[in-house]
C-alpha cells in the first residue's frame, strides 16, 4: 500500500484513537478508509508499534486450539499478554483488534465501534472490505422467495432468474395499490361520511391513505360499469358524483367539469402516483385546497381527469373544452335570499346524509353505498333543482322531452373554506357560490318504478334531478330516511 | 502475522430441500378440530411394519418359536410371543390436563417439574386394542418415553402383566451413502449455531461481533481466513431472539391483554444487522425455537420474513422450520432446536441429553413424546416426526453443554449427533466437516478474565 494511505490511516487513528479518545477496531478502520480489512490490521499494528507505542492501548484477538480435542477459544486480550501470547503453542492465530487510549475495564464497550462500522459500510460494496467473497449472493428489494423451497446455491442461472421476477415484481405492485385503493374505497366513503361533521380533517386523511381521487375513480369502476359507455354529460356529472363521493365529508362541490379536456394520453400509474401524492397534499390542507379551489384548478383538473380516465375511457367529452371556460363563474346572479334558502336546504340535506350514513352496520356497506349515491345524486338533483328554482337556469326542465339538449345556468354550489380565524382556530366554513354548468339533458325521468338500469340511470344523473324533482325535494327529506334514499335510487331509472 | 490481501471466494456446495421431507413440516391449513388419536394412530400403522420385520429378524429364529401376537389383548398366558405396539408411561407427575379440571379451582397450578419421573411409573405398551403392562427388570434399566414403537418379546404372566425378556425398536432407515471423491480440495464445513439469544440477559454483543467476523472471514490472518471460506452454510438452530425482561412499572395503571407499547425492537433490529452481515457472505437457515416469534406447537413454521427486512433481501438467507431437514452436497442433516429432546428429558431419570438424541435416532423418531406432553399440530394423514431417513447429522440446539458423538450403525450407516449449547451463554458454535463428518467446536469468549 502506499505511504499515502499510511500517513492518513495514522493520522486518523491518531485523531481518533489519542485525540477523541474513540476506541476503534480493525473493522472500523476499513470501513472509514475503505480498505480490507487484512490491510487494516496491518496498518494499526505498525502504527502501535511506532507512533503509537506507548500513547494508545492495544487489543488482539487470538485463537488457541486445544490439540487434543481440536476445539478452537477465540478470545480478546491484552497487548500486556501478547509475549506470552508469542509463546504458548497453543495459540494458532493472532492479530491486532482494537486500538483504545488506554486498557479497558470491560471490553464490552468495543462494539460500539463496530456498531459504528457498520453504519460506515451501509450503501457500500462489502467485497472492498473482505478477503472472503461470496460471488452468488443476489440482494434484490423484492426478494420474496417461499421458505423451504428447493434451491441449489452455486448455480448462478438460477440465482440470476429471481432479479427478474424481483423487477418485474415493482411494475406489478402499483397497479396492484390503485386496486387495492379500490376496494377500500367503496367502504371507506361511507365510513367517512360518518364522521364528515366532527373530523373534517381526519377523516379526508385516512381516505387519502386510499387515494382520494383513487376512491373517485374505482367507485364508477365498481358500481357503474356502464358509465363508461354513456355519454358525455354523464360523465360530467357521474364525475360530479364522484367527486363528491370523494369529498363528500366536506361537501365540495367542486366543479370538476374543470378538467374536461379529453387528454387521454395521460398515463394513468403516472396519474395514480401523482393522485396519491396530490391527496396526501390534500390531505393535509384539505380545506386549503378546496377553498383555492380556483387556483389549484389546474392539479384538480388532472386529478379529475385521471379520476375520470379510469372511469370512462371511451368517452368522448367535445363539450368539456367548452364548459372549460365557463368554470369561474360568480355567485351574484344569486339573491341573497335564495342563497339563505339554498343554505338551509343544503344542510337538511347534509343531516339526512349523515342519518343515512349512521344506519344499521350490517348492511351499511352496500346500503351506505346506494344511499352515499344517491345522496349525491340527490344533492346534485337538489342542486340543480335550487339552482333551477333560483337561478337563472336557461334550462327547461323538460319532463317529456327526448330531445338532448343542453342545459345551461348558473347553479348554487356549496364550497368549503377552511381559514384561520383570529383566535388562531381553524375554521372550516361552507359558503355558497354559483357556478355555472352546461350538460345534456338526454332522457327524461319520471319516477322511476323500475330499478333495472340502475347504472342507467346513474348514467343520466344530473339532467334528470331538476327535471323530475323539482318537487320532490322537500318531499324526499320528509319521507324519511331509508325511503328517502331508496325512491332516490328509483328516480334515476 | 502474516496479513495478505489477496481475496478468495467461498466455497459453494450444493443444497437440496429434500422436497417432501421439509414440506412435511410445513403446515399450510391449520385445522384444530381432529383429535390426536390419528396421530398416534399413523404413526403405529407407519412404524409398525419396520418394527416388526426387525422383531422378526431377531426373534424369529429363536428355540422357543415365539410368536407375532397381532393384538395386544390377544396373548395368552404362559406363552412366548412378541407384540408390537406403542409405548406409553404412566407417570404421577405427568401433567395431566383431567387432574387440572377436577382439582379445586383455588388451589394454585403446581410448578413445572424439571423431571416427570417417579418411583411408581410404569410402562405400558399399547396398539388399536389395549394396553398392556410391561414388567421385568429390563424395562427398568431403558428408558422409555410415551410415542415410541416398540417391540418386546416375552410372556404374559398371572397378573396379566406381560413380563419382558427383550425388546426391539424399529429397523435404521436407510441412509444416503456418503461417497466422496478423492479431491485435493480442502473439507467443506458447516456451522451449527444455535442459542443466539438477542434481548436475553446474557447476551453479549461483542460476542456477537466476534462470531460476524469469524463467519464473515475478517477475523484472523490468511490461515484463519481459508478456513472460513470453507465454511459453505450456517445454521441457527433456534432462540436467536428472546423477548427481554420488561420490568413492571408498578405506578402505571395495570393494563389488561397486550401493552403494545412495552414492546421492544431492538432485538429484532440487531438480530435483522447481524444476519445482513453474515447473509452477505454465507448461505444462513434460520430455525425457530421455543423463544422465538414462530409457532407453539411443533413443527414450528418459519420466523417470517417481515421481521427481518434487511436480511430478506439476500438471496442466501432462508427461514425453515424446526424441525428442519436439508442436504447439503448429499449430506443429509436433521435438526432440531431443541424442544424435543427437552422434553425426553423430563421422562427419564438419567441427565445424559446426549444419550437421549441417540436414543431418538435409534427409536426412528424424532419427537415421540408429541402430543403427550409436547405441543403438537394434529396431524391426520401423516407424522412428519418419523425419521424416513437416517440422517448423517443430527443435531439440537439449545442443550446444556457442547457434546458430540458418531454413531455408527450397520451397513456402515454413520450419524454424528451434536448437541449444542445456546450461544449467549456460552459462545460456542459447532463445524461439522462434511466428508468426515468430524465435528469441532469453536468458543468466542470475551470474559473479562483474560485481561489483566
Amino acid at each position: 500500500m502506499t505511504t499515502d494511505i499510511e500517513s492518513q490511516t495514522v493520522d486518523l487513528l491518531v485523531a481518533t484513537v489519542e485525540d477523541d479518545k474513540k476506541n476503534v477496531t480493525y473493522r472500523w478502520l476499513s470501513r472509514s478508509m475503505g480498505y480490507s480489512v487484512n490491510t487494516a490490521k496491518q496498518l494499526m499494528e505498525s502504527y502501535l508499534s511506532t507512533s503509537g507505542k506507548g500513547k494508545v492501548h492495544g487489543t488482539y484477538y487470538i485463537m488457541r486450539r486445544d490439540p487434543k480435542t481440536q476445539h478452537q477459544v477465540v478470545s480478546l486480550v491484552s497487548q500486556e499478554r501478547l509475549s506470552e501470547i508469542k509463546q504458548d503453542p497453543t495459540v494458532v492465530g493472532y492479530h491486532i483488534y482494537s486500538l483504545e487510549p488506554s486498557q479497558l475495564k470491560d471490553i464490552a464497550i468495543l462494539s460500539a465501534a463496530n456498531l459504528d462500522a457498520t453504519r460506515l459500510q451501509q450503501g457500500k460494496d462489502i467485497n472492498i472490505y473482505r478477503t472472503v467473497q461470496n460471488k452468488h449472493v443476489v440482494v434484490s428489494k423484492s426478494n420474496n422467495r417461499p421458505t423451504g423451497s428447493v434451491a441449489t446455491s452455486g448455480t448462478a442461472s438460477t440465482l440470476a432468474g429471481k432479479p427478474t421476477p424481483a423487477a418485474k415484481q415493482p411494475a406489478a405492485t402499483s397497479p396492484a395499490p390503485a386496486a387495492v385503493a379500490s376496494t377500500p374505497s367503496v367502504t371507506t366513503p361511507p365510513a367517512a361520511g360518518t364522521n364528515s361533521k366532527t373530523k373534517s380533517t381526519a377523516k379526508p386523511s385516512m381516505l387519502g391513505f386510499f387515494g382520494k381521487p383513487s376512491t373517485a375513480a374505482p367507485k364508477p369502476v365498481a358500481a357503474t360499469p356502464t358509465l363508461s359507455t354513456t355519454t358525455a354529460p354523464s360523465a360530467q356529472s357521474s364525475k360530479l358524483n364522484f367527486k363528491r363521493k370523494a369529498e363528500s365529508i366536506s361537501q365540495t362541490k367542486v366543479n370538476d367539469r374543470a378538467e374536461e379536456d379529453s387528454d387521454e394520453a395521460v398515463d394513468s400509474e403516472e396519474e395514480r402516483d401523482r393522485r396519491l401524492a396530490m391527496s396526501s397534499r390534500l390531505d393535509q390542507d384539505q380545506g386549503d385546497v378546496v377553498g383555492s379551489g380556483r387556483n389549484d384548478k389546474g392539479s384538480l383538473k388532472k386529478r379529475q381527469r385521471s379520476s375520470r380516465i379510469l372511469v370512462t375511457d371511451d368517452d368522448d367529452d367535445d363539450d368539456d373544452d367548452v364548459a372549460e371556460a365557463e368554470d369561474d363563474e360568480s355567485v351574484e346572479t344569486m339573491s341573497k335570499e335564495a342563497r339563505i334558502a339554498l343554505n338551509k336546504e343544503k344542510e337538511a340535506q347534509r343531516l339526512a346524509l349523515e342519518n343515512m350514513m349512521l344506519m344499521d352496520d350490517n348492511h351499511a356497506v352496500e346500503v351506505e353505498d346506494e344511499d352515499s349515491k344517491m345522496i349525491d345524486i340527490e344533492e346534485v338533483e337538489s342542486d340543480k333543482q335550487t339552482s333551477a328554482g333560483h337561478a337563472s337556469v336557461a334550462a327547461t326542465t323538460t319532463n317529456g322531452d327526448s330531445v338532448p339538449r343542453r342545459r345551461r345556468g348558473h347553479r348554487a354550489v356549496t364550497k368549503q373554506r377552511t381559514t384561520r380565524n383570529a383566535r388562531g382556530y381553524m375554521v372550516t366554513e361552507d359558503y355558497v357560490e354559483m357556478e355555472s354548468f352546461s350538460e345534456d339533458e338526454v332522457e327524461p325521468v319520471k319516477m322511476p318504478v323500475a330499478a333495472p338500469a340502475a347504472p342507467a340511470p346513474l348514467a343520466k344523473p344530473l339532467a334528470e334531478p331538476a327535471a323530475g324533482s323539482a318537487g320532490t325535494g322537500p318531499k324526499k327529506k320528509a319521507g324519511g330516511k331509508g325511503n328517502q334514499s331508496l325512491l332516490n335510487f328509483f328516480k334515476k331509472a | 502475522m502474516e496479513t495478505e490481501t489477496a481475496s478468495m471466494d467461498r466455497r459453494q456446495a450444493t443444497f437440496d430441500n429434500l422436497g417432501s421431507l421439509q414440506e412435511d413440516f410445513h403446515v399450510r391449513a391449520r385445522d384444530y378440530k381432529l383429535q390426536y388419536a390419528h396421530l398416534y394412530f399413523m404413526r403405529l400403522m407407519l412404524m409398525r411394519p419396520n418394527v416388526l420385520r426387525h422383531a422378526q429378524l431377531k426373534w424369529g429364529s429363536l428355540e422357543s418359536r415365539p410368536k407375532h401376537v397381532e393384538k395386544v389383548l390377544d396373548v395368552q398366558q404362559g406363552e412366548i410371543s412378541y407384540l408390537v405396539g406403542t409405548v406409553y408411561m404412566e407417570m404421577k407427575m405427568k401433567p395431566n390436563i383431567l387432574n387440572d379440571i377436577t382439582k379445586d379451582h383455588w388451589i394454585t397450578a403446581q410448578p413445572d417439574r424439571p423431571k416427570y419421573t417417579d418411583d411408581d411409573d410404569s410402562v405400558y405398551l399399547e396398539d388399536e386394542s389395549g394396553r398392556v403392562k410391561l414388567t421385568g427388570t429390563k424395562i427398568s434399566k431403558e428408558l422409555f418415553v410415551t410415542g415410541v414403537i416398540m417391540g418386546v418379546l416375552g410372556s404374559e404372566d398371572v397378573g396379566g402383566d406381560f413380563k419382558v425378556v427383550d425388546y426391539c425398536y424399529t429397523l435404521p432407515p436407510e441412509q444416503e451413502p456418503l461417497h466422496h471423491m478423492e479431491t485435493d480440495e480442502a473439507d467443506k464445513y458447516v456451522a451449527l449455531v444455535s442459542g443466539l439469544g438477542i434481548g436475553s440477559n446474557d447476551f453479549k454483543p461483542l460476542e456477537l461481533d466476534l462470531l460476524t467476523e469469524y463467519l464473515t472471514g475478517e477475523l484472523g490472518g490468511n490461515k484463519e481466513q481459508t478456513d472460513c471460506a470453507n465454511i459453505v452454510r450456517v445454521i441457527f438452530a433456534g432462540n436467536s431472539l428472546i423477548t427481554p425482561d420488561v420490568i413492571e412499572d408498578d405506578t402505571k395503571a395495570k393494563k389488561y391483554g397486550y401493552d403494545r407499547s412495552k414492546f421492544v425492537t431492538e432485538p429484532t433490529a440487531i438480530f435483522d444487522g447481524f444476519l445482513r452481515d453474515v447473509c452477505s457472505s454465507v448461505p444462513v437457515d434460520i430455525m425457530p425455537g421455543d423463544c422465538d416469534p414462530s409457532s407453539v406447537t411443533m413443527p414450528q413454521q418459519p420466523i417470517h420474513q417481515a421481521l427481518l427486512p434487511s436480511a430478506r433481501e439476500y438471496s442466501t438467507f432462508q427461514s425453515v422450520t424446526n424441525p428442519y431437514w436439508s442436504s447439503i452436497d448429499n449430506v443429509t442433516l436433521l435438526g432440531t432446536s431443541g424442544q424435543t429432546i427437552d422434553d425426553i428429558f423430563r421422562y427419564v431419570k438419567t441427565d445424559d441429553r446426549l444419550e437421549m438424541a441417540i436414543s431418538s435416532l435409534r427409536w426412528g423418531h424424532m419427537a415421540p413424546t408429541a402430543p403427550d406432553t409436547l405441543w403438537c399440530y394434529p396431524f391426520k394423514d401423516k407424522d412428519p416426526f418419523i425419521m424416513s431417513r437416517l440422517p448423517h447429522i443430527y443435531f439440537i440446539g439449545n442443550q446444556d453443554k457442547f457434546a458430540t458423538e458418531l454413531v455408527i450403525g450397520e451397513d456402515e450407516r454413520r450419524t454424528r449427533v451434536v448437541m449444542l449449547p445456546p450461544f449467549s451463554t456460552s459462545g460456542t458454535i459447532a463445524l461439522v466437516n462434511l466428508r468426515t463428518l468430524e465435528c469441532n467446536s469453536v468458543t468466542f469468549s470475551t470474559a473479562s478474565d483474560e485481561q489483566k
